[in-house]
């Protein structure tokens, strides 16, 4: 495979203190960044917070946090006027929050302050209309509890809107701090939905210690006892936030029995009156991928060269139908992927995504165990299409524990020593000796992979 | 060129069997013990490096072993450890005696180069150098982690003392495999 260089390195700095086992580590993180150890060192926990991170810092946080904003208070004043038999004015208010809210979520690139201000004078309207006495629904009013209730909660719906003017006047004069507000939310949101923890304090090693990470001294994030702050420099951001978007692919098994996580998602955040993040045990990122998957795509996919490869390698192609089943198409049958052997569903998963452009130029892509339900020949084959897309304009990180895919990537550096220069290799447990050269790391982190083979091996003699 | 090419009229051997045909490579210890390679540059008793050659800018320094019964030579020794501190142990002493072999060997280059003028510069404007360690006696059918782990070992610990520009790579193989993978040297006219 003929590799050519397409772009240049950047490294960034991840430093992260108190997180989880890892009191002390400082990542390294590149185009392919690798975050190699035994079992139970941190790596997995390492890539969820970067996804965490970097799938928060690649939104588009104005537009998000005007659109959660309007949401929020559409729901809000739809529940109050459906329990309360609401009469008419306020039931044209829900009518107009929903309006505006879809339009603006349709709009491919709205104008931001176009959008802030005719929100600002409709949310001026909405708060006139609120304080004016609403004609009461006379059976429910009639009980003096019924009627508090209601009255506490007109209250609450017009607090509501007091906030959106508020929070759309401070998007105007301090968009920093409003944009701020948004990764925050957004990155407790992430943490707590990624490592299904109830409450991201859990998230710390030690409990009488804060959590911090810093990402090049761009991004610093404090969590303490349950607050979590942040500074930001978002004019030093560059490169950390314009992927086009942030992919985190674990094991096939999620992906063989997707129609009954999806189902059951479906059917809790139902019954949770669409709070989105809610603890099942299977990770945000996974639901985040799999909604990406109803997506419009093209057929030129980006890298159609590794999508035959790999296609080629498992014999067949992994599909969705419009009804969200995933099946695997081989020499003209196809069969519910569920049936298929799991190194097909993990190579197939993967060709699925390059197909779909969901893997696409400046995707951030986060793999935990490519190596999963492969044996070593399909291995170095993964490993060398990450590497490629990782040369061709994808991020690459994966966390694994593979010899196999370690030696791949020691003999193709080896044959193409500049293309050390996208490779950031992290040992785990750390810390990896910034003294020692690529090789000699690589060297280390294989032995560290290998030891318990030789020991056996020793024993057997 | 004097008094060098003739050490390279041997193809070279390992277990008195040729690698490769077309495989030249200056035979340290030669046939006759009075007058070979190793005594004509005055090497006394390092007895490291069983051939050298060099080319496509990287000099090879093969030593020949026998590492499946050097390791069981070695496991006799710590019997009276526990398992894990047997196999420590067992990798320490193993990486002592592989490094003295790329020492001695790499002090043989430097005899050699300072000895035999002649071949002085040619060495030199190779730059760098390659160990071969090729063991002849397979320790198992499925060694190939277990070499790579002593490899590992072996290499990260001498990155420490030489760096890549005096000792590029380390390799461990098994004869058979030599062949493939040194380049060939034509023998001199």
């Amino acid at each position: 495979m003929g590799l050519e260089h397409t772009q240049d390195q950047a490294i960034h700095m991840l430093r992260v203190r108190n997180f989880g086992k890892l009191s002390r580590a400082d990542i390294r993180f590149g185009n392919f960044t690798v975050l190699a150890g035994p079992n139970n060192t941190g790596k997995s926990f390492v890539s969820k917070l970067l996804y965490s991170i970097f799938n928060a810092l690649n939104a588009d946080l104005e537009r998000e946090r005007v659109f959660r904003l309007i949401w929020s208070l559409g729901i809000d004043a739809k529940r109050f006027a459906r329990e309360r038999r609401s009469p008419l004015p306020l039931w044209s208010i829900v009518s107009e929050i929903g309006t505006v809210a879809l339009s603006y979520a349709r709009a491919d690139n709205p104008d931001i302050d176009q959008v802030t201000s005719s929100l600002l004078a409709l949310a001026d309207k909405w708060r006139r209309e609120l304080s004016e006495p609403m004609p009461a629904a006379a059976a429910i009013e009639d009980d003096d509890d019924r009627r508090q209730q209601s009255a506490f909660e007109l209250a609450n719906l017009r607090r509501a809107v007091d906030h959106l003017l508020e929070e759309l006047k401070r998007a105007g004069n301090d968009r920093a701090a409003f944009i701020e507000d948004e990764l925050k939310y957004r990155l407790m949101r992430n943490l707590s939905g990624n490592f299904q923890v109830p409450n991201i304090r859990h998230l710390r090693g030690d409990p009488n210690d804060n959590l911090t990470v810093n990402v090049d001294d761009v991004l610093h994030i404090d969590l303490a006892q349950n607050t979590l702050s942040l500074k930001l420099n978002s004019a030093a951001l560059g490169g950390l936030s314009d992927a086009s978007n942030v992919v985190y692919l674990e094991s096939p098994i999620y992906w063989k029995i997707f129609a009954a996580l999806r189902d059951s998602r479906r059917s809790l955040i139902s019954r949770r009156r669409a709070r989105r993040t809610a603890l099942t045990g299977v990770p945000d990122y996974f639901h985040d991928l799999a909604e990406s998957l109803g997506y419009e795509y093209t057929e030129e996919m980006a890298y159609p060269e590794i999508h035959r490869r790999l296609i080629d390698i498992v014999g067949g192609r992994v599909s969705v139908s419009e009804f969200g089943e995933m099946s695997f198409e081989e020499a003209g049958r196809s069969y519910p992927l569920s049936n298929a052997a799991n190194g097909v569903a993990n190579i197939g998963v993967l060709a699925m995504l390059i197909e779909r452009k969901i893997i696409d130029h400046g995707t951030m892509l986060f793999i935990d165990e490519p190596e999963a339900h492969l044996h070593t020949a399909w291995q170095a084959i993964v490993a060398e299409a990450l590497f490629r897309l990782a040369k061709e304009g994808v991020t690459v990180v994966i966390a694994t524990h593979s010899a196999d895919i370690l030696k791949w990537l020691e003999v193709h550096l080896k044959e193409y020593p500049n293309d050390a220069q996208f490779v950031a290799l992290n040992r785990f447990p750390g810390p990896s000796s910034e003294d020692e050269d690529l090789e000699t790391q690589l060297a280390r982190i294989k032995q560290d992979l290998t030891r318990s083979f030789f020991d056996l091996y020793m024993r057997g003699m | 060129m004097a008094g060098l090419d003739e050490f390279l009229k041997e193809v070279l051997q390992t277990e008195d069997q040729p690698v490769a045909p077309s495989l030249f490579a200056y035979h340290m210890d030669g046939t006759s013990p009075n007058d070979n390679m190793r005594a004509r540059a005055d090497l006394g008793t390092c007895h490291c490096c069983d051939y050298f050659t060099f080319s496509n800018g990287v000099v090879a320094l093969i030593e020949e072993t026998r590492l499946g019964l050097q390791i069981r030579n070695i496991r006799k020794t710590l019997a009276h450890l526990k398992e894990d501190e047997r196999n420590k142990s067992l990798l320490e002493t193993l990486r002592r005696e592989n490094q003295l072999k790329v020492y001695g060997s790499l002090l043989v280059l430097c005899r050699l180069a300072r000895k035999l003028a002649d071949r002085a510069e040619a060495v030199a404007v190779s730059g760098t150098a390659d160990f071969w360690l090729a063991f002849s006696d397979h320790i198992g059918q499925d060694d190939t982690q277990v070499v790579d782990h002593i490899r590992d070992d072996l290499k990260r610990h001498l990155r420490s003392v030489l760096t890549p520009a005096v000792v590029k790579d380390v390799h461990i193989v098994p004869t058979n495999e030599l062949g493939k993978m040194l380049p060939s040297r034509p023998a001199p006219l």
